[in-house]
């Protein structure tokens, strides 16, 4: 039987994160994510995710939103 | 023991998802043809600014009725009370915003509200009521989580040709945000929470993320189709 994958795994097999780039205390709470959580940021990573470039991600912009 | 406080927890979950909202934001802001599309924009703001303030009241009385036997619910109550107090009145000021825009109010209340903004805030009353109003918390981490900035707002006055004191509302929240964001923080890192709390605060995160990447989306389809 395959070992189940943690939630590093699954989310770095989706594209959602890099382990490379994440510190011990950040993984940690990746590893803790609920099933839901993971579940949530994989969909949203195929719903919205199309727009991801590395670059794009440092050229952080405000949000045009507010309460 | 993840080493990361629950508010730095939950600041990095959003961190994870953001990255493409931050790119649609970004594309719709900086859009050549962000001008003509900007009262629709502003109608989809009103339609969720305007559901704040019952949302906050709908946490707290919900919160009241838990505190008595949930330590985290008995202190949401005054946290929700009084960002509710600093949020009053805020959905008026875009009211007013769009007047001098020249979009009547009367014009603006009696429109049907986009259902994409409807689905993001219905899904929050649902966790308030049948899960926790924890829940909001994780909503309202996105939504005041990366204000505008100066900059910003200087850059779409120019491309929209929109006049400065128009963006009141808008240049307002970006003044307050920041407070309301590192309020937030304070927040959870002093609550007793439990693993199932930042779970669903996690969720409610995400789920605010995706169903405002999707209203960001038809804004941006919209000034695609104009331009």
């Amino acid at each position: 039987m395959a070992a189940r994958k943690t939630n590093v795994q699954k989310l770095e097999a989706a594209g959602v994160l890099h382990p490379e780039h994440c510190t011990d205390a950040h993984l940690a709470a990746i590893n803790k994510l609920s099933a839901d959580e993971v579940a949530a940021l994989i969909k949203v990573k195929k719903k919205v995710g199309t727009h991801l470039d590395s670059s794009a991600a440092a050229k952080k912009a405000g949000r045009p939103w507010c309460l | 023991m993840s080493g990361l406080r629950p508010g730095q927890a939950l600041r990095y979950k959003i961190s994870l998802a953001e990255p493409g909202l931050d790119a649609l934001c970004r594309e719709f802001w900086e859009h050549t043809a962000v001008g003509p599309v900007f009262p629709e924009y502003l109608f989809s703001l009103w339609s969720s600014m305007r559901a704040t303030l019952p949302l906050l009241e709908a946490a707290a009385e919900r919160a009241r009725v838990r505190a008595p036997a949930d330590p985290v619910c008995a202190q949401l109550v005054p946290y929700l009370l009084k960002h509710a107090e600093e949020e009053r009145g805020h959905d008026d000021w875009l009211l007013e915003d769009m007047e001098g825009l020249g979009i009547p109010r009367a014009q603006v209340v009696s429109r049907l509200p986009p259902p994409d903004v409807a689905a993001m805030i219905g899904a929050q009353y649902y966790f308030i009521a049948h899960a926790h109003p924890i829940a909001l918390l994780g909503c309202f981490a996105v939504l005041e989580g990366s204000p505008l900035t100066e900059p910003d707002l200087a850059g779409l006055a120019a491309r929209a040709g929109i006049p400065r004191p128009l963006l009141r509302t808008l240049d307002k929240h970006a003044m307050l945000d920041p407070h309301h964001r590192d309020d937030l923080d304070a927040l959870l890192d002093a609550l007793p929470l439990a693993p199932e709390h930042e779970a669903l605060m996690g969720l409610s995160a995400l789920t605010v993320v995706e169903q405002l990447g999707g209203i960001v989306e038809r804004l941006l389809a919209l000034a695609e189709a104009g331009s």
